[in-house]
């Protein structure tokens, strides 16, 4: 009742508050997935291929689209996360393998996270060895006295920041022809570089510990069957933002970096991308984003591994319980923290190119959990008759089917060359 | 005894030693005191999932098959005089509890099976207990090894049948009477814990086998999330039904944690005595006397004597808060005084209840915040105050337990305390006294 006369009290409040309350788990989720490592792999895309590889991002959010409606729904018709229903359905081995998977990704990625709060901050000119501590115990203090309610809405207010990509793209400029171009005649070359850029670009933006995060989001917003058409406009908005979000970073970083053939080793080289926006400030602007979106995305990702895990196996989790109450998640939390952050610190550790595989391990693992979704949410057992229709299958199983492929020919090459050699 | 994840994958040998197949599952009926085996699923040659009595079953064995030695199930028959089924919708099988969440009615906590221990039970063969834990989960992995590195903290950790209760009934559950439903048996309080680590259809499912008074306390002592799971998941009649029957403060407690829309609506639909009643509670400012106040208690008239009085608590028979004092009040319920049971018991029969009370009576208001009922409490050693409204009539009462509640810091109250139980064991049906 309190909150309620507050804002009686204070109208701008309440359209606050009513904004925020809207916010559903698709939009949220669609906010998180620019961390660091979006930010980064859609700048690398532009900076490198120029506009060679805008194409990607219509599969990609189809997909997008598909596989998030397929989380909301079982959320929806279950209530039960994705962590469990593996477990419940799949036994113990293939859970046990899945989540090896995605702690050994989730490590990748909150080294991401960091390797973001590394290089924004050598914008400023601190070095990672200060940076990326302190950065971790701003985690640490958030994780165990934060709200996290209060740290999702600070952080979503301040991802509007990345709407100066959109600006800055306009502004510079960049050749419509060629884009429109891009996209009705699509390029493929199949050098590992280019597969991998691929991968990176699906793999950050479909990535599977965010699969796992819809799927709880949706089951804590409590939203019953009824209200389906609701969530899924919720997913449908979250996925267009993220995309269009990629969209200009590329098209900002082609326009800018392409061009002129710079070349990205660092985060300060991806934020001339934000010149034509920010002037002199770019470097600032873009530190600033960079810094946020990973210093939240490394709050939640160890966190929300662990829970998952856990959740998986039968441990107790949570932050409200003690030390001895939940060892397996907290010994869980920390650890992918300190690998996290011991990869980053390592003297010279090409930050730039450990975020891109780090995307790539992710749209490997992609087609494992998809698979045992797409067995999921056909079952009529588990999900009485709000199965899949026939479009969602087809694009289940042939991304599946291609991200495999995409995959094999990225790995199996390196590894046959050797033995090809002995045949000559 | 022996673990369902052993079991798992044997050979099923007829009497002649010819294979009928690999074991598969097991089908159990869960009654009052066992959960007995009653059939075995094998996969046939046609990789049918088939099922047969477990009378058939002479024996479980250790053989040695190629190089390793591993378990087998010999059946009394020959393959020509087994007569296989198909298993029905409504049978229960041992791996449906594998791998789900069940209720540790003991730990009062939601547990993950990893495996079943199975054994027999005066000559049954039953599922004895169900295995969570590090240590079964290593072994369903194949690890077991591992546990023999590690420190005693990696020990089994079993609990057993009888203290399980599971999340997912079947058909034939339906017939709740004749199996026990064991989280009646749990504190309302208790009940609210559990319901926080299951999903909101567990909710539903276990908050609708709950009586009437067990429903209240375990809505109003439950979190937030678990209260909106419940209400937005029963009928609006139902919570009408629920909260016309109980005191109007408590219905007060629960309307106070839904939408005002929906708040609305239930009045509308509730009895006008009972509704009145609840709507001047809901008035009261937050965090007064008023708001978190009894609205039941006792209280005499002025010209009762004490015999009368007595007779009266020996009728309704009330909680020990409530016994220790009893107000006085005059025929529009303006307060007069207070009795104390001691004062009760040794003042003679005809003494009039004028002649025995207190006149002074220490009582808050109900716009009294609640911080200053604490203090009045802590300063004159009381543990039950009068609420008054402007007029002195008597509204309600606050015990030192209600605000205890209130005043206490928000996350001391989402640690569970674990109090030690002295817990009544029953083995086989015999049920032995607790220790003293």
């Amino acid at each position: 009742m309190k909150l309620i006369d507050k804002i009686k009290e204070n109208p701008r409040l309440a359209g606050l508050i009513m904004f925020l309350s809207i916010l559903g788990p698709g939009i949220i989720t669609g906010s998180v997935d620019n961390d660091a490592g979006g930010i980064t792999t859609y700048s690398v895309a532009g900076a490198v291929y120029g506009y060679k590889l805008l194409w990607t991002l219509i599969p990609t959010f189809i997909i997008l689209v598909v596989v998030q409606e397929m989380n909301a729904r079982m959320g929806l018709v279950t209530g039960k996360g994705l962590a469990d229903l593996i477990r419940e359905n799949f036994g113990v081995r293939i859970t046990f393998f899945i989540f090896v998977g995605l702690i050994i990704a989730d490590i990748g990625n909150t080294a991401t996270e960091f390797a973001g709060v590394a290089g924004s901050m050598m914008v400023f000119g601190i070095s990672k060895y200060i940076s990326v501590p302190l950065a971790a115990i701003a985690v640490w203090i958030l994780v165990v006295k934060g709200d996290y309610k209060i740290t999702e809405k600070i952080f979503l207010f301040f991802s509007i920041c990345l709407l100066s990509y959109i600006v800055s793209a306009v502004l510079a400029k960049p050749d419509w022809h060629q884009i429109g171009n891009a996209f009705l005649s699509p390029a493929m070359h199949f050098d590992k570089d280019y597969l991998a850029m691929i991968l990176g670009i699906v793999g950050t933006t479909i990535a599977p510990w965010m699969q796992f995060y819809m799927q709880s989001a949706v089951i804590e917003k409590r939203i019953k069957i009824g209200e389906y058409k609701f969530a899924l406009l919720d997913v449908i908005i979250g996925c267009v933002a993220t995309v269009v979000v990629a969209f200009f970073i590329i098209v900002a970083c082609a326009a800018t970096l392409h061009v002129n053939g710079i070349v990205i080793n660092e985060a300060k080289d991806a934020a001339v991308a934000l010149k034509p926006f920010a002037g002199a400030f770019a470097s600032y602007v873009f530190a600033f984003a960079l810094f946020i979106a990973s210093v939240f995305s490394a709050t939640i990702l160890p966190l929300a591994t662990a829970f998952y895990v856990c959740e998986a196996f039968g441990f107790e989790a949570g932050i409200n319980k003690k030390l001895h109450e939940a060892l397996q998640f907290y010994a869980l939390f920390t650890s992918i923290m300190l690998i996290a952050i011991v990869i980053i610190l390592i003297p010279n550790a090409p930050l730039i190119t450990i975020t891109i595989w780090s995307q790539v391990i992710n749209a490997m693992l992609l087609p494992v959990v998809l698979m045992s979704m797409i067995l999921m949410v056909n079952n009529k057992k588990i999900m009485g008759k709000y199965v899949n229709n026939k479009f969602q299958n087809a694009v289940g199983w042939s991304t599946t089917v291609i991200l495999i492929i995409l995959t094999a020919m990225l790995i199996i090459p390196p590894i046959i060359s050797p033995f090809l050699g002995l045949f000559k | 005894m022996v673990f369902f994840s052993e079991l798992k994958g044997r050979l099923v040998y007829d009497s002649n030693k010819k294979t009928l197949g690999s074991l598969n599952d097991l089908v159990f009926v869960d009654g009052e005191k066992y959960a007995e085996i009653t059939h075995i699923v094998y996969i046939d040659e046609n990789k049918y999932r088939k099922k047969i009595p477990f009378s058939l079953v002479n024996e479980l064995k250790e053989e040695k098959i190629a190089n390793s030695h591993s378990l087998v199930l010999n059946l009394n028959q020959p393959k020509e005089k087994i007569i296989p089924f198909f298993i029905k919708e409504d049978d229960v099988l041992v791996g449906d509890i594998l791998d789900k969440q069940v209720v540790d009615i003991d730990g009062i906590k939601v547990v993950r099976v990893n495996d079943v221990l199975l054994g027999k039970v005066d000559r049954n063969f039953c599922v004895v207990a169900v295995a969570v834990g590090t240590h079964s989960l290593l072994r369903r992995l194949g690890l077991e090894k591992v546990t023999k590195i590690s420190p005693k903290s990696v020990r089994e950790h079993i609990i057993p049948w009888e203290s399980v209760e599971r999340l997912e009934p079947k058909l034939h559950d339906l017939h709740l009477k004749i199996q026990k439903n064991k989280i009646a048996d749990l504190h309302p309080e208790d009940i609210a814990d559990v319901m926080e680590d299951l999903s909101f259809n567990e909710r539903v499912l276990i908050f609708n086998t709950l009586n009437k008074q067990q429903a209240i306390r375990t809505l109003i002592g439950a979190e937030p999330d678990v209260q909106n799971s419940v209400f937005k998941n029963i009928k609006v009649d139902r919570v009408v039904n629920l909260l016309e029957d109980i005191p109007a403060d408590q219905a007060a407690d629960i309307l106070s944690m839904m939408s005002p829309a929906k708040v609305k609506d239930i009045l509308l639909k509730m009895r006008l005595e009972s509704s009145s009643k609840v709507k001047s509670i809901l008035n009261y400012p937050e965090e007064s006397a008023g708001a978190i106040m009894d609205t039941s208690f006792i209280s005499v008239p002025d010209f009762y004597t004490a015999q009368e009085t007595i007779d009266l608590l020996r009728k309704i028979a009330p909680s020990s808060e409530k016994i220790y004092h009893i107000y006085v009040v005059d025929n529009q319920n303006h307060l007069q005084g207070v009795l104390s049971i001691r004062g009760l018991l040794t003042a003679l029969p005809e003494t009039k209840v004028s002649d025995i009370m207190k006149k002074e009576v220490i009582h808050v208001k109900t716009s009294t915040p609640q911080e200053d009922i604490a203090k009045a409490i802590a300063k004159y050693d009381l543990f039950v105050l009068p609420v008054v409204n402007d007029e002195n009539i008597l509204r309600g009462i606050v015990t030192a337990d209600n605000i205890l509640t209130e005043i206490m810091p928000k996350d001391w109250r989402r640690h569970k305390y674990m109090p030690h139980k002295i817990k009544k064991k029953r083995r086989n049906g015999i049920q032995q006294t607790p220790k003293a």
